[in-house]
């Protein structure tokens, strides 16, 4: 008997997570893809079930987004823009690998776009000698009075500034790998680039954030870092 | 050489990996330990940089609009679409060269062919042989069956054709309102402010004259079948009034008002009947009356189907006709709250909250929304003068 070859593919990516990462595999590789059913009567054009699937990843769509995107109050129009895109090319999804690895694929392609669009306009936008990794500003009023602001949005804040300051090759993996707990091969198939590829993205950008962290006044103080020596 | 471990390293160890020698140097160097410590400080700062989750309530207003939003049909797969561009081209083609055939023919025909109908007259004869074009002769036997020409209708016919007989259909739910109607009701709002800016063209009136008839028989309607209105004529009955709005005096209107506010549209529990006493009271400029009304649907369906659009119509009421912007900025942000993609007003609502931003002090409020609204709608209208408000805002103290 021949088996479906997208079939064998997930099978084949699940037994190669678990044996890489069998930690992240207990908890999130599915043996098969359990979003299959709904994917098919959605590319039926069942709205119905693309509301479903919408109310089922648009959680987990935000969660990739939102490190990604420089001004957090655009997450969800990027979310939307995501599973527009989604609702369009969703016909041409094959099942080769799970949809959520497709999904984030789409994700992290909108959110790029998007980001790419926001960094010409900022850029355009920019007042001369003005600090160009300034970009606590741009979060609106809460930012610019910190004493006004609970610590805890300041720390986020903050955070999220220093994110947004890496390359965006950088922030993807090391959104996906620090706060979506993906594996290098997880990270690896989203990216279609090698898991070592991965790894070596991520040293970096990891270092990176570290850098930029412990130069930054503030971070040092609301991170508890240390300036370099 | 120093034996301390690397960058790389370090990461790794925070990761639970590395070697038994790596991890004994590590139980025993203090300065190992302390940069450690500072990367693991690091990463745990980044997980702040995490979204929170989105609630379901949320959720589900975010697939409503989403919904919304979409082409009734889902793209077909892409080797599908190539047969279908395919076979697209193919009936091109072949539609192309009848076209041609019919031309040569129409050109070579002799004079005494006129007293067969003008299309079959250009066609070739039947023949067993497949043709130039390759079509079947149903085919084109199926242009002698082209239906006419539709015909010519005085314009006002499309106002009335909009207007469905109370009989003609069952009563279904009407459906939502579309961005467009928005961003016509928000037009109509801003016209109705100053009629003298723009006179009205004659061939509006010429469209516009029977609205005035349609709408009193509307209402007549209406007022027949007291707390039975049919929904169709309740969804129609906003849009007549715009379009008499702009004929009738300011007293017709208040009559109309009062007579569309008596037919107790407001029924505990239906969410379309607040609606429209908001709409129609906006459309009546009865604006004291319509933000009471637009806030009482906000209040009693503040997740409601249309809450986004009514906190709109209110903002704009409140900041154009009644000059309070403390009323209207909370209402700009109800209407902004869910996303910013697909609707066709929100342009207008971040112009229209950083004015009122600024008119209340808050210059950072109003450069936010005005950089915002240049992100988003680079290619609108009114992006000159946005521009222009942003260099004064980056002026002033």
């Amino acid at each position: 008997m021949n088996a479906d070859p997208a079939s064998v593919h997930q099978q084949e990516q699940v037994r190669e997570v678990e044996r890489v990462s069998p930690q992240t595999a207990m908890t999130s590789a599915p043996t098969q893809d359990q979003a299959a059913p709904l994917v098919a009567r959605c590319q039926d054009g069942d709205r119905a079930a693309f509301r479903t699937l919408f109310e089922r990843y648009a959680g987990r769509v935000h969660a990739t987004v939102y490190p990604l995107i420089t001004r957090k109050d655009e997450a969800e129009d990027v979310v939307q823009k995501v599973f527009l895109e989604v609702h369009r090319s969703i016909g041409s999804f094959e099942g080769r690998s799970l949809f959520t690895t497709w999904l984030t694929r789409v994700a992290i392609h909108v959110a790029r776009a998007h980001e790419r669009k926001w960094r010409l306009f900022e850029r355009s936008r920019r007042v001369p000698g003005e600090d160009p990794g300034a970009l606590v500003v741009i979060e609106g009023g809460q930012a610019e009075d910190p004493q006004r602001a609970l610590l805890v949005q300041e720390r986020a804040v903050l955070a999220r500034a220093l994110l947004a300051r890496l390359p965006i090759k950088k922030r993807i993996v090391l959104a996906l790998a620090e706060l979506q707990d993906l594996s290098a091969v997880e990270i690896a198939d989203i990216l279609d680039i090698p898991p070592a590829t991965v790894r070596t993205r991520l040293f970096y950008a990891r270092r990176d954030f570290e850098r930029l962290a412990r130069r930054d006044p503030r971070a040092t103080q609301l991170f508890g870092l240390e300036e370099p020596a | 050489m120093s034996g301390h471990l690397d960058d790389r390293r370090l990461f790794e160890a925070l990761d639970g990996q590395g070697t038994a020698h790596e991890r004994a140097h590590l139980a025993a160097c203090t300065s190992c330990q302390r940069a450690l410590a500072q990367k693991q400080a690091a990463m745990q700062a980044l997980h702040l940089a995490a979204a929170r989750p989105l609630g379901s309530l949320h959720l589900r207003q975010l697939g409503d609009r989403l919904l919304g939003a979409l082409p009734a049909q889902v793209s077909p797969p892409s080797h599908v679409r190539w047969w279908l561009g395919l076979a697209a081209a193919a009936t091109a083609g072949a539609s192309l060269a009848l076209l041609a055939q019919l031309t040569l023919h129409k050109l070579a025909a002799p004079a005494d062919r006129s007293a067969a109908p003008a299309l079959v007259q250009h066609l070739p004869e039947p023949s067993p042989a497949p043709s130039l074009s390759g079509l079947p002769v149903s085919a084109r036997t199926s242009l002698d069956s082209a239906p006419p020409p539709l015909p010519t209708e005085p314009l006002s016919a499309s106002a009335h054709a909009a207007i469905p007989s109370p009989n003609s259909a069952p009563r279904t739910p009407p459906a939502l309102r579309s961005t467009k109607d928005l961003a016509h009701d928000f037009e109509e709002l801003t016209k109705l402010d100053n009629p003298a800016a723009e006179p009205p063209d004659p061939s509006d009136l010429a469209i516009e004259r029977p609205a005035t008839d349609e709408l009193e028989q509307h209402l007549a309607q209406l007022e027949s079948a007291p707390g039975d209105h049919p929904l169709e004529l309740l969804q129609t009955l906003p849009t007549l009034l715009r379009v008499a709005a702009r004929q009738l005096q300011p007293q017709q209107l208040e009559l109309i008002a009062q007579r569309i506010a008596n037919l107790a549209l407001d029924e505990p529990g239906d969410e379309m009947a607040s609606f429209l006493g908001c709409e129609t009271a906006l459309l009546a400029r009865r604006y004291p009356a319509a933000m009471d009304l637009c806030q009482a649907y906000l209040r009693r369906f503040p997740q409601g189907p249309r809450a986004r659009d009514v906190a709109f119509l209110a903002a704009s009421t409140a900041r154009l006709q009644l000059a309070d912007c403390t009323r209207a900025v909370p209402l700009y942000d109800q209407a902004l709250t869910f996303s910013g993609v697909l609707q066709s007003y929100n342009d207008e609502a971040y112009l229209g909250r950083a004015l009122c931003h600024r008119q209340l002090g808050d210059l950072a409020g109003a450069r936010s929304d005005l950089n915002l609204f240049l992100f988003k709608y680079p290619e609108r209208r009114r992006d000159r003068e946005v521009r222009s408000l942003i260099e004064q805002l980056q002026l002033s103290p």
